[in-house]
């Protein structure tokens, strides 16, 4: 099982723009961060393909969760693949879809155990910046995966921004050109 | 009239220095291979060298922040990059001992620095070394041409690439992409809207 930080960002480091709500869940222009996935690009398409392909669980944030749940449905983030899918949440929402594939646990650690009972020998996927920054610090993540996309939004949620001022070392594991974003892999050798 | 070029080391997390002004691993992609870079004392990977050899000659000048030029002593009077180099600050230094370097430093403004630059580096480049002068840079709309070498590490903090540039979203071209030994060399032009 590895646990992966995945995540799409622009060149200056945000992984929404600015005015994020739930009409515009990644800010006003943010989806631009995920046209490589949904556009034209036959090698987003292989990306993404790829990716869905190794998950096992997913986990995100109740931030992330309740911005995206009118698009995810019952489904989550996994589509048609039903990828269970761990929230972290103080509480349970009150309106959760009907046979969805949602768990909503207390801690990032907890999701993370949850995830990786259910992932099995797949991958755990984490995309909220904001879990995917505690597990980095509790020395859980062990890879990440930051799909660049050309553009400088000037403003919005930075991907690394709690991580107070000590270094996580990387080693690149594969760079792959792509339309509208750069795919970047990376190992995590060394965390805070 | 060449284009104006911001050019760093980059961390993933957006950092060109960490949160104590130190580089951390950032440079050492330039000495980490053994193909030479002419003109410079840098031994890279060969992939690193080709990339630098295209850009490098093709930098006239280069212009900085007053921050840099202290935390690098003026780089002790010798160009990092370009023939000359335009200090961006509010007042001279006093009692800098290399007086006869190519350095001049620029009271009235940015502007006036990257004009300055273009009248020395002719048809060459002149390049923005990052970070917050670049950050007025991208506000200001100056920059025709981003290069981020990027290298596998997150810093958390320090000082940033892109300042503190606020301006609205700029749209830039997929990359030209180069991969060294610990470094992604990225280089990306501006959408002229």
């Amino acid at each position: 099982m590895t646990t992966v930080f995945e995540i799409s960002m622009s060149l200056d480091g945000y992984v929404t723009a600015a005015g994020v709500r739930p009409e515009e869940p990644m800010g006003d222009g943010g989806q631009q961060l995920h046209e490589w996935a949904f556009g034209a690009d036959e090698r987003g398409r292989e990306v993404l393909a790829e990716s869905e392909s190794k998950v096992g669980a997913s986990i995100a944030g109740r931030r992330t969760y309740d911005l995206s749940v009118p698009w995810w449905g019952p489904d989550g983030p996994g589509g048609a693949a039903r990828t269970p899918t761990f929230i972290v949440s103080h509480g349970t929402p009150e309106h959760v879809p009907e046979k969805s594939v949602y768990t909503f646990v207390n801690s990032p650690i907890e999701a993370l155990e949850r995830a990786a009972a259910a992932a099995g020998d797949k991958n755990v996927d984490v995309f909220s910046a904001s879990i995917g920054q505690q597990l980095l610090r509790a020395g859980r993540i062990d890879e990440i995966h930051v799909h660049l996309v050309p553009v400088l939004f000037g403003a919005g949620t930075r991907l690394f921004e709690d991580l107070g001022g000590t270094h996580v070392q990387l080693e690149i594991i594969g760079v792959g050109e792509g339309s509208k974003a750069t795919h970047l892999r990376y190992a995590v050798v060394a965390a805070p | 009239m060449g284009k104006v070029i911001a050019q760093a080391s980059m961390s993933l997390d957006g950092f060109i220095a960490d949160a104590n002004d130190q580089a951390g691993p950032l440079f050492d992609w330039y000495y980490n291979g053994n193909a030479e870079v002419t003109g410079t004392d840098f031994h890279t990977s060969p992939a690193s060298a080709e990339y630098l050899r295209a850009a490098w000659p093709a930098i006239g000048a280069d212009v900085i922040g007053r921050r840099l030029f202290d935390l690098t002593n003026g780089w002790n009077g010798r160009p990092a990059v370009g023939d000359a180099v335009f200090v961006v600050t509010h007042q001279p230094p006093a009692g800098w001992p290399y007086p006869d370097a190519p350095f001049t430093f620029v009271t009235d403004g940015l502007h006036s620095a990257i004009a300055q630059a273009q009248a020395v580096a002719g048809d060459r480049d002149v390049s923005i070394t990052p970070g917050n002068i670049a950050g007025q840079a991208f506000q200001a709309g100056l920059i025709d041409e981003i290069r981020v070498d990027l290298v596998p590490v997150v810093f958390g903090a320090g000082v940033r690439y892109f300042g503190d540039y606020a301006g609205s979203p700029l749209l830039l071209d997929d990359p030209q992409i180069v991969q060294g030994d610990r470094v992604t060399h990225l280089h990306y032009r501006l959408r002229k809207s």
